[in-house]
């Protein structure tokens, strides 16, 4: 696709924006996550995907756990082995919570079914769905104003097949560098695990930011507040993420051609 | 503008009509179910003891053979069509509640037909007509002074099995002995205590306020006032003190002065609204989804006035130039969806029942060219209050008819809900339920009991749903065991999930052990719990460990 195209795309893109600004309609998140997230909550419309080292799955149910406060459902697809205590722990409220159990072959469907009424999806690691069904599925996300969050990751070295990130996602987020405090060799138990959470995207996210969480603390999810701005990209972090990271070229102008498509 | 003093008028009442609708004979037990509550019981369920409200499940161990069958608004709608049509021949204007009930103001049609009695005889003899043979059920009528008191009126009937026709004036009295229950069917929409989970779409603002009247018949139950002529005894003014607008409402009622809602104003001339549907539409989603857009824009009109919508007119013109204006009433007021809902019943009705082929012919006349909505009857906009305690709002109504979609999809048993449960265990602590098991509108919190021996909080984040072996060794590379009376053998060094590599112990802590069920030689479990910090590559995880039979299993994971 040509240069001219994708600016003809981009004005296109400008005409049909609504009126509405986006940050406005925004789900709140618990206040130790506002860092990492563009507009300081969940934007309805996109998709998320948390990945990374161990911490991805608490992650998660910190994200969740804010919209679920504010009287938003949250669907559950594809995670079979979620701790639930855990995600109460971590704020949820489980009576607005929705566990879909369904074979890999009706993932999508029940995707789409789900993005239609419930306000966060949560898809977890049992499935890799294909790049034309997640890219099917963001469209309908961005359609019916919900979001999507995928958890996926190296998951914790129990020999469990890794997820690959899923393509053009518009926040990715990254659990790195975890320690567990509370515990010794034969004393105390398990108290609080601490990590880097990088995040990176598109639209407010060019920059790669790391905030320095306690997932799970003592309440929650609780912040840790770093010496320097926490806004900052740390100076010896590695360098951003490529959010889309699935090879071929001109991919954004895809991305591009697939947001232009009326709904 | 308008007369004042209550009018008279008619309504007809079929009770349980969304079970008659399913159209099957009379002696099949029949259910309609929505929201896991049972809405709607045929006279031959009745016999065998359910009742509306009940659970599912419950209805079926008091009759195993009862059919039960899901709600089907479009259904109602279509079986109550030729019941309005054969009204409509007697009586020009018909108010619709609801599929099964109706109000007809008498002042015209009783003069034409000789009297309220003769009226309402040829109504019932038109409305049993019009079921046939196909639908058998009761029919009520009831002739009284002002259309919610009709109601009432018309409840009694069916439990008389006679047309009741009550003289001017004599309303009161009549009401009177009636049990103060009675109020539930009537204030605030008629939305019966079993819809409190909804009903589709519409029903949003009024199963609120008839969650109102049944707290009110309660609360009157309660304080020893049984009839609803004890009620009308009470004073007007501490009515309106302790129970509000309702309260009033309702008193009004009782004491035969039901009047039209107090603050009703003229319905402003230019909030009436219409599209026109080009090229006209035959298919009942295709109308109702420009329906939605019309009602959005005449509740948008509406309140920008501050004004709320009781009753509302809704006409369709077809092709071969046929309209139908029908009116649509409700206790409350009508908010967009549930005009929007009122239109589609209408469109289901005009639609798919046989009368639109008295005009249809091979040139598609019978398309619908025009729609348009009118407020017949405006309130000033009370408000609304949310309910304080919380109750079904929107967006559990929304993720209600979702999950019924992907059950539909993945069957009954997959879609769940977490409940909070009890146990040492991590999977104990919360139990995955059928969402049909539950009621997700008044959800219960079960009060948290200590279980002593469980692993402290945090709870891992993973609970492994399939086991796998873990060999667990010491420093000289033993395996590690816990002894019966909680002592570990050795501190462990290494440990080897699955067969993969083995990994260093960076921390431990426990064990904790839990003899559960001793007393039960099939449930008895005696387990050790160990939390393990792991020197992985990416970065260290945490894993809680099991030990039963001399055998360490990875039970979860803190991820």
């Amino acid at each position: 696709m040509s240069g001219d195209q994708v600016a003809a795309l981009r004005s296109l893109i400008e005409q049909v924006r609504p009126v509405t600004a986006s940050h406005e309609r925004t789900l709140p998140v618990l206040p130790a996550l506002e860092q990492l997230l563009p507009f300081r909550g969940l934007q309805r419309g996109t998709m998320l995907w948390v990945g990374g080292g161990p911490g991805a799955t608490s992650l998660a149910f910190g994200l969740a756990a804010g919209p679920t406060q504010a009287g938003s459902w949250v669907a559950c697809v594809a995670g079979r082995e979620f701790g639930w205590a855990s995600a109460a722990e971590l704020g949820v409220d489980l009576h607005r919570v929705a566990v879909v159990r369904s074979e890999p072959a009706d993932w999508a469907a029940v995707t789409a079914a789900l993005v239609d009424a419930f306000d966060v999806v949560l898809c977890g690691p049992d499935h890799q769905p294909e790049r034309n069904q997640v890219l099917r599925l963001a469209a309908r996300a961005r359609e019916r104003g919900s979001v999507v969050v995928a958890v996926g990751g190296d998951g914790p070295g129990v020999g469990r097949g890794r997820v690959r990130p899923w393509p053009g996602v518009d926040v990715r987020l990254d659990v790195d560098d975890p320690s567990w405090d509370g515990i010794g060799a034969g004393w105390g138990s398990l108290r609080g695990r601490q990590v880097a959470v990088r995040a990176g995207g598109r639209h407010g996210m060019d920059r790669t930011r790391r905030v320095d969480l306690r997932l799970p603390g003592d309440g929650g999810v609780e912040p840790i507040e770093r010496s320097g701005s926490p806004g900052d990209r740390s100076p010896d972090g590695p360098s951003p993420l490529p959010v889309e990271d699935t090879p071929g070229d001109g991919t954004d102008a895809e991305v591009l051609a697939f947001r232009a498509r009326p709904a | 503008m308008f007369p004042t003093g209550p009018v008279r008028s008619l309504a007809v009442c079929v009770p349980d009509f969304e079970a008659v609708a399913v159209g099957r004979p009379a002696s099949t037990p029949v259910v309609v179910v929505h929201g896991n509550r049972i809405r709607a019981v045929s006279p031959a369920a009745r016999e065998h003891g359910i009742v509306g409200g009940l659970r599912r499940r419950e209805a079926q161990s008091r009759c195993p053979s009862v059919e039960v069958h899901e709600l089907d608004e479009s259904r109602d709608v279509r079986a109550f069509e030729p019941v309005l049509s054969a009204l409509e021949e007697l009586a020009p204007r018909i108010e619709v509640l609801a599929p099964g009930r109706c109000v007809i103001p008498t002042r015209g049609p009783s003069r034409y037909h000789g009297g309220d009695r003769a009226l309402a005889t040829l109504v019932a003899e038109r409305v049993r007509a019009a079921l046939g043979d196909e639908f058998v059920c009761p029919v009520g009528v009831g002739v009284a002074d002002g259309p919610r008191a009709a109601q009432l009126v018309a409840a009694e009937s069916v439990r008389t099995d006679t047309v009741i026709v009550v003289p001017p004036g004599a309303t009161a009295a009549f009401l009177a002995p009636l049990p103060v229950a009675q109020l539930r069917l009537i204030v605030g929409g008629g939305e019966r205590p079993a819809a409190r989970s909804g009903s589709g779409a519409g029903s949003g603002r009024g199963s609120r306020t008839g969650a109102a009247a049944t707290d009110l018949a309660d609360l009157l139950g309660r304080m020893g006032i049984r009839t609803l002529g004890h009620f009308a005894a009470l004073g007007a003014p501490d009515v309106s003190a302790r129970f509000g607008a309702v309260g009033r409402d309702a008193h009004l009622l009782v004491t035969g002065a039901e009047d039209r809602p107090p603050d009703v104003v003229d319905p402003p001339a230019d909030l009436r609204v219409s599209v026109e549907l080009d090229p006209p539409v035959e298919r009942v989603e295709t109308a109702a989804f420009s329906a939605k857009a019309l009602a959005d824009e005449l509740h948008t009109g509406l309140a920008s006035r501050g004004l709320a919508c009781s009753r509302v007119a809704v006409a369709f013109e077809t092709v071969g130039g046929d309209r139908q204006e029908r009116l649509w009433r409700h206790e409350g007021a009508l908010s967009a969806s549930a005009m929007a809902q009122r239109v589609r019943w209408q469109l289901d009705g005009w639609l798919r029942s046989g009368q639109r082929h008295r005009s249809v012919d091979e040139r598609g006349d019978g398309a619908i060219r025009l729609i348009e909505l009118f407020p017949d009857e405006v309130t000033v906009d009370a408000g609304r209050q949310l309910g304080f305690w919380g109750g079904a709002d929107d967006g559990t109504e929304r993720a209600l008819r979702a999950l019924a979609r992907v059950q539909g999809l993945v069957g009954h048993e997959s879609v769940l809900v977490p409940e909070r449960s009890g146990g040492r265990g991590p999977a104990d602590r919360i139990e995955l339920v059928v969402v049909d098991s539950v009621d997700l509108t008044q959800r219960v919190e079960r009060p948290a009991a200590p279980w002593p021996g469980a692993v402290p909080a945090p709870a891992p984040a993973l609970v492994w749903s399939e086991l796998r072996p873990v060999e667990v060794l010491d420093a000289v590379g033993g395996g590690v065991t816990v002894s019966g009376r909680g002592h570990i053998s050795a501190p462990p060094v290494r440990c080897r999930i699955a067969g993969g590599a083995p990994a260093t112990v960076r921390s431990w802590a426990g064990p904790w052990c839990s003899d559960e069920r001793w007393w039960d030689p099939v449930g008895h479990r005696r387990r050790a719990r160990l939390q393990v910090v792991l020197d992985t590559p990416p970065g260290p995880t945490a894993h809680l460990l099991s030990l039963e039979s001399g055998v360490w299993w990875l039970e979860a994971t803190y991820d």
